[in-house]
């Protein structure tokens, strides 16, 4: 019989003994800190490189081909924006950000040289990036030289030279075809409607951009469970280990039974894992408020579904491994051995991470299937499935999984409390197999 | 009145190893009953299962006249020879938790806690965090931490290890305390002198048997030779029933009787005799002396 007062004071202690652990503090609040700020290094030095891309560069062309014919400083515009994030934009009402800090690519000035020798002045004063030499025959030989100045780095190896292509281009079209076709050698596709069909033959935009956003707010939340799991895990067999080394089990083991001990050590940790995961999740969302807008236009939802049975599937999978990380953990003689016995466990359930590209491709692939039916890996297979496409599960496919998880929780908590009351009080070799479950089996 | 404790031909073994081959004995209530044995005679395993860590192999433990149930183990505390405590947390949350997972309620635990600490004259340390308690103090935090409940039945195994003598006077202090209170101790110690001081009865586990068991008096009187020791105000007279004599010092002798002589009748001869009788005494084995023939004596 367990009784449940005891099963809470334990759980009591180790909740909060995670709570004052560094490593557990670091990871809850200073992970997210250090994603912000590395995000915000990120888009800074981003933005940094963007301003300097604003400032236009200047080449230098010597035409003696009459090819191009450039009659004056020819400036692009920065480039093009990709076309799901302008839509986006607009539908969001920031279509100001368009211009300035979100313009594409590098702005360069093309301007004209009568000569070479003026062209070679120019940019050994420094005046410009490079200059382009074409020569007479350009048109039949298609050759071209180009020239850098003597100055350290790659600045200018790319130069300007695809929107010079474009430029080639212009003054080859221009007056010479139908501007309709010109305009098609230009830019053979210039627009395309990208269209998807469901079930019932109704077809809905589609946008790789849009989808591959919808995808990450499922991963996000699964890999973030997923985290948390083997963190709370982790500290579960890594504490008992200390409890072993420290030789305060014993005591308590004279208290309590290995069951309320094991129970309560779960509870208590499980508690911290989920206070972990709404830590990192309040603070994910808080930051998806501020982009809310922008988010709802390239149809980003938040997995309402997944979160509220994910809750169950972290509790069931986290009893369920833990159960067996800790029965098993308990066996090594020291922190170190305690953890690679435990990992045994630790590697069937990180199946569902490692087939992740798999699954979002094709969430209810065969093996997802299967695998939601197996307890080591039902938590993550299941959370995924109801993340990237809810309606492509079946309800009882999910309380199924619930039901196979509880029966093996019941089973893992059975074998893990035999397991720990035998090996926490092992010391120096470990008995062989056999005798430990000889011993286990005493009850 | 029923035992506190009653051990029923328990036996366990790890692999082919028997730890404890039928071993039965009881514990009275308001005694001091000492476990005592070599290294891996077995006396762990017996504590460890009388406190339900492990399970035996075969036999029975009854406790406070019923069998054994987790309730049980509200009334019972434990001072492992191995013993250690949470080296991050302070003192008397330690102490605190310990009390909790006992029974007591928080308030209760932490006012106990406290109390103990001024018991065994450490009340300083409450706030401290155990990795900055010395050795010695660790000790008492954990002897305090055992005692607070005021257990019915406690186990202290090797309490007295690495204490100084003033230390090792108040654990003795607080073990006989728990006497005149009526509670039951069952102490497991190497310090034979100690047992002698403070034992009512106790058993002797060698291979997993119990092999001594009894009073300490009847225990010691049971192993010792026929000997008395007399202090006389003359010479020594003849006496019936000594097989030898020896002089310990002026006018002290030690007598080695006879197997059919009483000390009894070596007195009645002796103020028979008109000598003067300053003191005499049966001289009993030391428990030490008991422990090393048993032990030896298995082992011839």
């Amino acid at each position: 019989m367990t009784r449940f007062s005891k099963v809470r004071t334990v759980a009591a202690f180790e909740f909060l003994s995670t709570l004052k652990r560094m490593g557990y503090l670091v990871a809850t609040f200073g992970m997210p800190v250090f994603v912000l700020l590395y995000g915000g290094l990120i888009t800074g030095v981003g933005f940094v490189l963007q301003r300097s891309k604003n400032e236009p560069k200047l080449y230098g062309v010597v035409d003696r081909s009459g090819a191009l014919a450039l009659e004056r400083d020819l400036e692009n515009g920065g480039g093009e924006i990709p076309e799901g994030l302008r839509d986006a934009l607009e539908r969001s009402g920031r279509a100001d950000l368009l211009s300035g800090p979100l313009a594409w690519g590098e702005r360069s000035v093309f301007r004209a040289f009568p000569d070479e020798e003026s062209a070679r002045r120019a940019l050994l004063d420094g005046r410009l990036q490079a200059y382009y030499l074409f020569p007479e025959d350009f048109l039949h030989s298609g050759r071209m030289e180009e020239y850098f100045g003597d100055t350290p780095g790659l600045n200018g190896v790319s130069g300007g030279r695809d929107t010079l292509r474009r430029l080639i281009l212009e003054g080859l079209l221009s007056g010479r075809l139908d501007p309709e076709v010109s305009e098609r050698v230009r830019e053979p596709i210039a627009e395309v409607e990208s269209w998807t069909l469901d079930a019932d033959g109704r077809r809905t935009p589609r946008n790789v951009g849009t989808l591959i956003a919808r995808l990450v707010m499922p991963v996000a939340f699964t890999m973030l469970l997923f985290v948390s799991l083997m963190m709370s895990a982790g500290y579960l067999v890594q504490g008992t280990a200390l409890e072993k080394e420290n030789k305060v089990v014993e005591v308590i083991l004279s208290c309590v039974s290995p069951e309320e001990i094991l129970f309560g050590k779960l509870l208590g940790l499980a508690g911290a894992g989920l206070l972990q995961v709404a830590v990192w999740f309040g603070m994910m969302i808080g930051a998806g408020l501020v982009f809310a807008a922008t988010l709802a236009s390239f149809g980003v939802e938040l997995p309402w579904m997944a979160m509220g049975v994910g809750l169950f599937l972290f509790l069931g999978g986290y009893l369920f491994l833990g159960s067996l990380m800790l029965g098993m953990g308990s066996l090594g003689s020291n922190q170190r051995e305690s953890q690679q016995l435990s990992a045994i466990w630790t590697l069937l359930a990180v199946v569902p991470m490692m087939l992740i590209g798999v699954f979002v491709q094709e969430p209810h692939h065969p093996a997802a299937l299967v695998m939601t039916w197996i307890p080591f890996t039902a938590p993550i297979t299941v959370l995924l499935r109801l993340s990237l496409d809810p309606a492509g599960i079946a309800w009882w496919e999910v309380a199924g999984s619930l039901v196979v998880l509880g029966v093996s929780i019941r089973l893992a908590l059975g074998l893990g409390a035999r397991l720990f009351r035998v090996g926490l009080l092992l010391s120096g070799a470990r008995p062989r197999w056999r005798e430990i479950w000889r011993q286990a089996r005493l009850g | 009145m029923a035992p506190l404790l009653e051990i029923r031909e328990l036996a366990k073994s790890y692999g082919d190893n028997p730890a404890l081959r039928g071993v039965s004995l009881s514990v009275e209530a308001g005694e001091v009953f000492g476990l005592l044995g070599p290294n891996g005679a077995g006396k762990t395993t017996l504590i460890r299962i009388l406190l339900d860590i492990i399970r035996p192999d075969s036999g029975q433990v009854i406790l406070f006249g019923e069998p054994f149930r987790r309730q049980h183990l509200d009334r019972i505390a434990y001072l492992p020879e191995e013993r250690g405590l949470y080296r991050k947390r302070k003192v008397l949350e330690v102490m605190i938790y310990f009390g909790r997972l006992r029974g007591l309620s928080r308030v209760e635990a932490r006012h106990r806690g406290l109390e103990w600490l001024e018991k065994v004259g450490m009340p300083e340390v409450a706030g401290w965090k155990v990795e900055r308690l010395s050795k010695g103090m660790g000790q008492k935090v954990q002897i305090a931490a055992t005692l607070m409940i005021d257990p019915e039945l406690c186990v202290l195994d090797e309490p007295f290890s690495g204490l100084d003598p003033v230390n090792l006077r108040l654990i003795r202090k607080l073990i006989r305390e728990r006497r005149r209170a009526g509670r039951c101790t069952i102490l497991s110690t190497h310090q034979m002198n100690l047992v002698e001081k403070l034992c009512d009865r106790v058993g002797l586990i060698h291979r997993g048997k119990l092999v001594v068991y009894g009073e300490v008096n009847e225990v010691r009187r049971r192993y010792s030779l026929p000997e008395v020791r007399v202090a006389l105000g003359g010479n020594l007279p003849e006496l019936d029933g000594v097989v030898r004599s020896t002089a310990e010092g002026p006018g002290r002798w030690r007598l080695l009787l006879d197997r059919g002589a009483s000390a009894q009748s070596i007195l009645q001869q002796l103020l028979a005799a008109g000598t003067t009788v300053d003191r005499f005494e049966r001289i009993l084995a030391p428990i030490e002396d008991i422990f090393v023939q048993v032990v030896e004596g298995a082992a011839a």
